[in-house]
């Protein structure tokens, strides 16, 4: 008996874990709403034929839609929003309410423009970057516009979900005489030999040959993906990952309101992003709109406030330095804050908190309405 | 083929089965064929590179064996053809670049305007672990300390044995074809703590290793001169808690797939970073690299006969007796070599000279540690040398020297230990993970004898384990990279 215990609890493993996994791998999730919770609903803008103008992924499937329906819609210069999620999400959502996105397309439909949108999740600028990067060359871009948060400057890198297209086309930046441009397209470079599976050689450049290990890991990978638990094991990991999120919170009082410190090596490093950005808007006549998204201002900011200052003075000066095909608004106080809403909480001793990123419908129509205003004012500084 | 993949698991089911199933004959030609076909993966054309340096040994080790002992002069003839195939191997796919590259930069500084042509070869896998293990059978045979192997059957499944084959446990001859030749009988308990080895490893690696290493990858990326000092610990001791769960995740998987097969492998690791001394800490760390390092280069080099080599460190005559400058001299060269075994590139001769120095100051204050007891506490040795240990990870993983000194200096300025440059969460992990691996080696040496004294108990709570285990290992699973030793 003694012999078999081991084996007896490896088996009792295996078999209890199979139930947990069939449990909990089951179902349908959406990984964009892992971190924002019940609260706050998730939503891509639409045209009036209900094809996409707005996207979180650049994959293949929701690019190509992207792109198809631009075509549809008779290929015209394009006003690219990029965004956070702030632009994809609405608070309390009721029935029929749209973003900000959606609000200014429907109201520029018979306009000579199109307006499409890109928003990730928590992006940093160095992401806006490699998002323009790429979509230049698919799209006749007219006009970028850009809200800066805060706190996306503490972001750092390239997320590869977010851009599994480029991933799986090699896409690299043109700029390689840039520190953060390197370390872009290196990332990019570490993820297509992790996608691959490849083997790095010694001078770290990715293996053109395919290995066995690569195809048969692809064929399998292939096969599993008929089974629905397989499939949803990364969003089974951003539970995880959220889980962990929200029981550090818990153990060290983390809240919405606590104070986020600039971290001085990625603010560098996102606002040589973001110049690096606009010098390339400047150089090929793009207009670029730079903005200070709404906060929540009724309560304390989680800022410090000399950081914050700093911080809005330096995306003004980089506007104004590039003047006129650049401008800059500061939309900080535009909503009030009754519109804001509230949002699941990000602790595990909480069900809800105040919410500083996103608020609700009526907000979303106070920004479109701002953001209308400054887009006449840069497409036809002379009047309409 | 790589370890944390979904063709690893099939392939390890079907290699296990067909190994209980067929005679013994055929069962050692389908281990080498599928040693051979796990290696293929990668690039089946290197393989030849294995074979070259399997064949030479085989051939010479036959011959340093039928050559009488008074002919030294064949025999050292023998050896040194060996020595040069596997070094000249070595020293071609590994330090080619890495030779021409300085010898250029040399002749440019003297200025002599030539250029030698730059070589970049792609690295086979695991190199650097299959030419130690051959070379350590030749000199074996020559030392007198093991018979030559007849059967080329046995010796080239050996050298090719899948386990150990990519990343070790560097594996000597008179341990491993013993157990190869006769196949042990059946045993269900083989299969289990395989097993649970290889779950061990795999949980390691794809839900430790992997979700470590981007946030070194972010550190290690930044301008080294933007540093603070906290920085510079965090990534130290994270750097090392990542390459010791990768390494020893390999281990594991190593050690229970061929214990499915009933044979034993060497351990790698044991609690490394429990170690109260440099000395002991490389007891710990990479057992079978330093036993071997201390077998075929330390003692010879420190002019002591070696009457006796095992993977746990051999047994070397006049060792006690040798003067002091020829052991100072065995230990630098040593440990610069092994610096350059890891890697051709002055960092790792910088990690290696680093570990010689600390080693060389802990014998010169031994007599210092006699006369005052209380700087021989455990806690104090231990406190020492798990932030030296650490620091000595900075070289391994910095891109150059330059880098490596900068990130150094940053630890003797004050001022650099007020603020932090990365996000918090990185040093929320590292605290972590050292309050974590304190538990579990307090737990695994303390509370485990106590649990396994309540049957119930302790059944209870390894089903438990195996449950979250691998659950774990399920979810995380990708070949997203490679295991860090690797590339050496």
């Amino acid at each position: 008996m003694k012999r078999y215990l081991l084996l007896m609890e490896i088996g009792i493993g295996f078999f209890l874990s199979y139930f947990i996994i069939t449990f909990f791998f089951s179902g349908d999730r959406k990984f964009e709403d892992l971190a924002l919770g019940t609260e706050t609903v998730t939503y891509n803008a639409v045209d009036e034929a209900g094809r996409p103008i707005h996207i979180q992924k650049t994959d293949l499937e929701q690019s190509s839609e992207l792109l198809k329906a631009w075509k549809t819609r008779g290929e015209r210069p394009v006003i690219l929003f990029l965004g956070n999620s702030q632009t994809h999400s609405i608070n309390q959502q009721k029935k029929d309410e749209v973003n900000f996105i959606e609000l200014l397309y429907k109201s520029r439909v018979d306009s000579k423009d199109d307006i499409l949108c890109i928003s990730l999740p928590n992006s940093g600028l160095q992401e806006f970057y490699l998002v323009y990067e790429y979509w230049k060359k698919l799209l006749p871009i007219k006009v970028l516009v850009i809200p800066v948060f805060m706190d996306d400057l503490r972001e750092d890198g390239i997320r590869n979900f977010y851009f599994e297209e480029l991933i799986h086309s090699k896409f690299q930046l043109e700029d390689t005489t840039d520190q953060v441009s390197n370390r872009i397209n290196s990332e990019l470079r570490s993820y297509w030999q992790a996608n691959n599976q490849t083997t790095v050689s010694a001078d770290n450049k990715p293996e053109s040959v395919v290995t066995f290990q690569e195809r048969s890991e692809t064929y399998l990978n292939q096969k599993l993906e008929k089974s629905k638990t397989w499939i949803n094991r990364p969003n089974v990991r951003g539970e995880f990952f959220n889980w962990l999120y929200r029981f550090r919170n818990t153990v060290f009082k983390i809240k919405a309101s606590t104070i986020r410190k600039m971290i001085p090596q990625r603010y560098q490093s996102n606002m040589q992003a973001l110049k690096l950005l606009m010098d390339d808007c400047v150089k090929e006549d793009k207009k670029v709109i730079l903005y200070i998204p709404p906060i929540r201002s009724d309560v304390t900011l989680p800022y410090d406030k000399n950081q914050y200052e700093q911080f809005k003075n330096g995306i003004k000066e980089m506007a104004d330095e590039r003047k006129p095909l650049t401008s800059f608004k500061n939309f900080e106080t535009i909503v009030p804050g009754e519109l804001w809403g509230y949002k699941a909480a990000t602790s595990l001793d909480a069900e809800k908190e105040i919410d500083y990123m996103h608020f609700k419908f009526i907000g979303h129509q106070i920004l479109a309405d701002s953001l209308q205003r400054t887009l006449n004012q840069v497409l036809y500084p002379d009047g309409i | 083929m790589v370890f944390n993949s979904v063709t690893f698991i099939l392939f390890l089911i079907l290699v296990i089965s067909l190994y209980w199933l067929l005679p013994k004959q055929i069962r050692m030609w389908m281990l080498l064929i599928a040693s051979c076909v796990f290696y293929g993966f990668w690039r089946w054309e290197y393989l030849s590179v294995m074979f070259i340096s399997a064949l030479t040994d085989y051939y010479t080790a036959i011959a340093i064996g039928n050559t009488p002992i008074e002919n030294k002069r064949k025999r050292n003839t023998l050896l040194a053809v060996t020595l040069a195939v596997n070094l000249g191997l070595l020293c071609y796919f590994k330090y080619l670049f890495f030779l021409t590259d300085n010898t250029n930069s040399i002749l440019n500084f003297i200025g002599i305007d030539f250029r030698l042509p730059l070589w970049r070869v792609l690295l086979p896998f695991g190199i650097s672990f299959y030419t130690f293990e051959t070379i350590s059978y030749t000199v074996d045979v020559y030392r007198g300390l093991i018979k030559p192997e007849k059967s080329f059957l046995n010796y080239g499944l050996f050298v090719t044995f899948f386990p150990k084959l990519v990343a070790g446990p560097i594996q000597r001859a008179a341990e491993l074809l013993p157990q190869l030749k006769e196949r042990p009988s059946f045993q269900i308990n083989y299969l289990a703590e395989g097993l649970k080895r290889i779950l061990y490893g795999l949980f390691l690696k794809v839900v430790l290793a992997d979700n470590i290493s981007p946030l070194l990858d972010e550190g290690f990326d930044l301008d080294p001169a933007t540093l603070s000092a906290i920085d510079v610990w965090m990534l130290a001791f994270l750097f090392g808690f990542q390459i010791y769960f990768d390494f020893s995740a390999y281990s594991h998987i190593a050690v229970g797939a061929a214990r499915m097969m009933g044979i034993s492998i060497p351990e790698n690791f044991n609690y490394p970073y429990m170690a109260s001394s440099f000395k002991d800490f490389w007891k710990r760390w990479h057992i079978s690299l330093s036993s071997w390092i201390r077998d075929y280069l330390y003692l010879p080099l420190s002019n002591v006969k070696v009457v006796k080599t095992t993977g746990e460190g051999g047994i070397g005559e006049g060792l006690e007796t040798t003067n002091q400058s020829a052991k100072t001299k065995g230990l630098f060269l040593t440990w610069a070599i092994m610096g350059l075994w890891h890697g051709a590139n002055w960092t790792f001769v910088f990690w290696g000279i680093y570990h010689a120095v600390i080693i060389y100051v802990e014998r010169q204050l031994k007599p210092i540690r006699t006369r005052f007891k209380f700087l021989n506490s455990y806690f104090i040795g231990w406190s020492f040398t798990l932030a030296l240990a650490m620091l000595s990870w900075i070289p391994f993983r910095a891109k150059n020297l330059n880098d490596t000194f900068v990130m150094f200096g940053k630890l003797f300025n004050l001022h650099n230990y007020t603020f932090y440059t990365m996000r918090e969460n990185s040093y929320i992990i590292t605290a972590l993970l050292v309050v974590l691996f304190l538990i579990t080696f307090l737990v695994n040496h303390y509370l485990e004898k106590k649990i396994n004294e309540i049957p119930m108990l302790s059944f209870g709570i390894n089903c438990l384990k195996f449950t979250i285990i691998i659950i774990f290992v399920f979810t995380f699973l990708r070949p997203i990279s490679q295991f860090i030793y690797f590339q050496f």
